[in-house]
């Protein structure tokens, strides 16, 4: 087995792991990250296709019987198959509380204290909000459903550039237009000396001495290889690479992290009881209906797959913000099983559902509202299984029916006529109960202000384990009513702001001279 | 630049459990699994299968009855079905003669001579029997209309029956826009776009 040593390890390449990457290269430290996923050139790799073979390359999903998590494993994480949208998290995401009170994300971190960081993403990615030029039509008629009923909408903030409409956003820009982490982030790392390595899985973690001794912040010059990450090729001969870390950084997301820390836990027998428990799921509701032939015609099968118009019309109301999106690999259509309302259910296949389907190109509004719901989720091992968790309680139930019909109302007094979606699972069977599936799964490793609570301090650092942080969007500690991605950037760059600084090497003692 | 690898750049060739894996991980096809408890395949077997049936003919019908417009010549429409890659090649000419044995028993004919109408029935009746043959169906109907309308086997063409394009071709950005967006916006809320 080879064995390679570093300063810092960093395990993931999505938007946990990039800015601390970056910046602790930055700051001249000796910096290694470890990617599970294949490399990716987004202008050779990325195609424009449904197919199967490629979308699950990269893109994996947790099931369960009520929460499905949909992630990725690929050079830049999530960020090459993500919908571009960067919205920072509303304030009243930071004031969530517990069944006892309690709030869940610790006194000082709050958008005040994120935004310093999120305009460092908004450069970094070249964030702007959508030209009003440049909204696809679902995301106007979405818009013009709201202002008939005198609600507000806005346009979106997108990390792209010279976006050209083509709609293939999450299977990889081919254009690179996508401000992905592939084209800033990461060749910026490189360039400052960050070694990359993927196709290379972290299996297990365990510590080389007995760091509880180790000082938990100071100049990395004294002090030894504390981690040992044992890795395995995924191609190839499959062979083993040991890394010895002064310091680990687990950025492999919500679900990467949390089965890495699982699998860990013989060697680190004082993490947290909360590893894998506290995931939130940001309450995905999705519904959609048929348009009058009074409004103008849609564009659900083109176009960007994000539809550009986002409303925050029921945020302080019902803790939801509602988007218009298309369903863009058209799988994730034809996934489901589609009748209008008023139809038999059999409905589903056959002439009824091929002329559904031609409708649909040109005239139905997809609308998916995103929710504050409690981090009521968890990521479960069963030997080398993982599967996702969640308790339905009546609260759940009560918001996923509220929430449908608040988007069902929108809809109906906009004339349109609602479209039934079961969704099914992997056998192709509807689920017989709510069902939550999402790609904004935050929280498996969360931050607290005590080990009870969380598994990292509101510095990333993990308790009991100094020199082992975690930067990802396992630390975001509840829902956000909002796309995650730009938050778990921001965090990062927090948080690697604070890594650097507690690694920052001690400034010469001054010696004072007569 | 980030360091590239060659190797990196084509998926390696799927085995079956790994296909049957990923598949299920993205709900695209069915568990495989799932469909076939060993009972059902020794002692409900239709009588009379026969290996060297023509199960094409009865898939492109199956295709036809669950596409109904689709052209008759497209052989995509059943290419899903037979794909080695996918999990479903593996149960494709036992379902084929499923079908084939309840067009028999319901209506005397093999099932691609059936109506639509007939087709449909017998289908349906696959579906109605519940268990396994329901799972059976209900995942053939899934593939194929997943890799149907969603043109799996042609990225560029898409598909034409509904509309879907497939791979973008240069038309500007006004081919998905409009070109008077003011009238459709609605009041703002935000500076940004950003929640407060």
């Amino acid at each position: 087995m080879r064995t390679v040593q570093t300063d810092f390890l960093i395990v993931g390449s999505g938007f946990g792991a990039a800015a601390p990457a970056l910046r602790l290269a930055e700051a001249g430290h000796r910096v290694t990250l470890v990617e599970k996923g294949p490399h990716i050139d987004p202008l050779k790799d990325f195609r424009m296709t449904q197919d199967p073979h490629y979308l699950t390359r990269y893109l994996k999903c947790l099931p369960g019987e009520h929460l499905g998590l949909t992630y990725a494993e690929a050079l830049g994480g999530g960020s090459g198959f993500y919908e571009m949208v960067s919205l920072r998290a509303p304030s009243v995401a930071f004031d969530q509380v517990d069944q006892n009170g309690r709030r869940l994300w610790p006194a000082d971190v709050d958008r005040t204290a994120l935004d310093p960081h999120y305009d460092a993403a908004d450069a970094m990615l070249r964030v702007e909000q959508i030209a009003p030029h440049e909204v696809p039509r679902n995301g106007l008629l979405f818009a013009q459903m709201m202002r008939n009923l005198g609600y507000s909408c806005e346009r979106a903030p997108y990390a792209v550039r010279n976006c050209m409409g083509a709609g293939y956003c999450v299977t990889g820009c081919v254009f690179g237009a996508k401000q992905s982490l592939l084209l800033n982030y990461l060749p910026q790392a490189v360039a400052a000396g960050v070694t990359v390595e993927t196709d290379l899985e972290a299996l297990g973690i365990e510590t080389r001495c007995r760091v509880e001794e180790t000082p938990a912040s100071g100049p990395l010059a004294g002090l030894p290889y504390r981690y040992a990450v044992c890795c395995r090729r995924t191609t190839g001969a499959k062979d083993l690479v040991s890394f010895e870390a002064k310091v680990v950084i687990l950025a492999a997301g919500t679900v990467g992290t949390a089965r890495l820390l699982l699998r860990s836990r013989p060697q680190l027998p004082r993490l947290s009881e909360q590893v894998g428990c506290n995931v939130a799921f940001n309450g995905s509701v999705k519904v959609a209906g048929i348009m009058p032939d009074a409004m103008s015609e849609g564009d659900l099968y083109a176009g960007r797959s994000h539809a550009g118009m986002i409303s925050y019309e029921f945020l302080p109301s019902h803790g939801i913000s509602i988007a218009a999106v298309k369903p863009l690999p058209l799988q994730i259509l034809t996934s489901a099983r589609l009748t209008l309302e008023g139809q038999p259910s059999s409905a589903y296949w056959g002439a009824a559902n091929t002329e559904l389907l031609r409708r649909f190109r040109h005239r139905a509004m997809v609308l998916v509202a995103l929710g504050m719901t409690p981090p009521a989720g968890r990521i479960v091992a069963d030997g080398d299984r993982f599967t996702a968790g969640l308790d339905l309680d009546d609260g759940l139930r009560r918001y996923y029916a509220e929430t449908r019909e608040i988007m069902h109302s929108i809809l109906r007094r906009n004339g349109c006529r609602i479209v039934d979606a079961a969704f099914v699972d992997r056998n192709g069977a509807p689920y017989p109960d709510v069902h939550f599936s999402t790609a904004h799964q935050v929280g498996s490793c969360r931050m607290a202000t005590s080990k009870r609570h969380g598994v990292v301090d509101p510095d990333g650092a993990v308790f009991d384990y100094p020199g082992l942080f975690i930067s990802d969007g396992s630390t975001i500690p509840t829902s956000l009513a909002v796309n995650t991605a730009h938050t778990i950037l921001a965090n990062a760059e927090r948080i690697a702001e604070e890594i650097r600084a507690r690694c920052a090497e001690r400034p010469e003692a001054v010696v004072a001279v007569d | 630049m980030l360091p590239t690898r060659e190797s990196h750049r084509r998926a390696p060739p799927l085995s079956r459990r790994e296909a049957v894996k990923r598949l299920g991980q993205l709900s695209v096809a069915i568990a495989a699994t799932a469909c076939t408890p060993l009972s059902y395949a020794l002692h409900l077997y239709p009588e009379g299968y026969d290996r060297s049936d023509a199960g094409d003919r009865i898939h492109a019908a199956f295709g036809r009855t669950v596409i109904p417009g689709a052209p008759p010549d497209d052989a995509s429409i059943f290419r899903a079905l037979k794909d080695p890659n996918l999990p479903f090649h593996r149960f494709a000419e036992f379902f084929a003669a499923d079908l084939n044995a309840r067009a028999r028993r319901g209506f005397g004919r093999d099932f691609e001579r059936l109506t639509l109408d007939e087709r449909t029935a017998t289908i349906e009746r696959g579906l109605a029997k519940g268990g396994t043959a329901a799972q059976l169906y209900g995942g053939a109907i899934f593939l194929t209309q997943i890799a149907y309308y969603a043109g799996i086997y042609g990225p560029e063409r898409g598909c034409p029956l509904i509309d879907f394009d497939g791979a973008y071709r240069f038309r500007g950005l006004e081919a998905t826009t409009f070109p008077d967006p003011e009238r459709y916006l609605a009041r703002s809320v935000s500076a940004d776009g950003n929640p407060a």
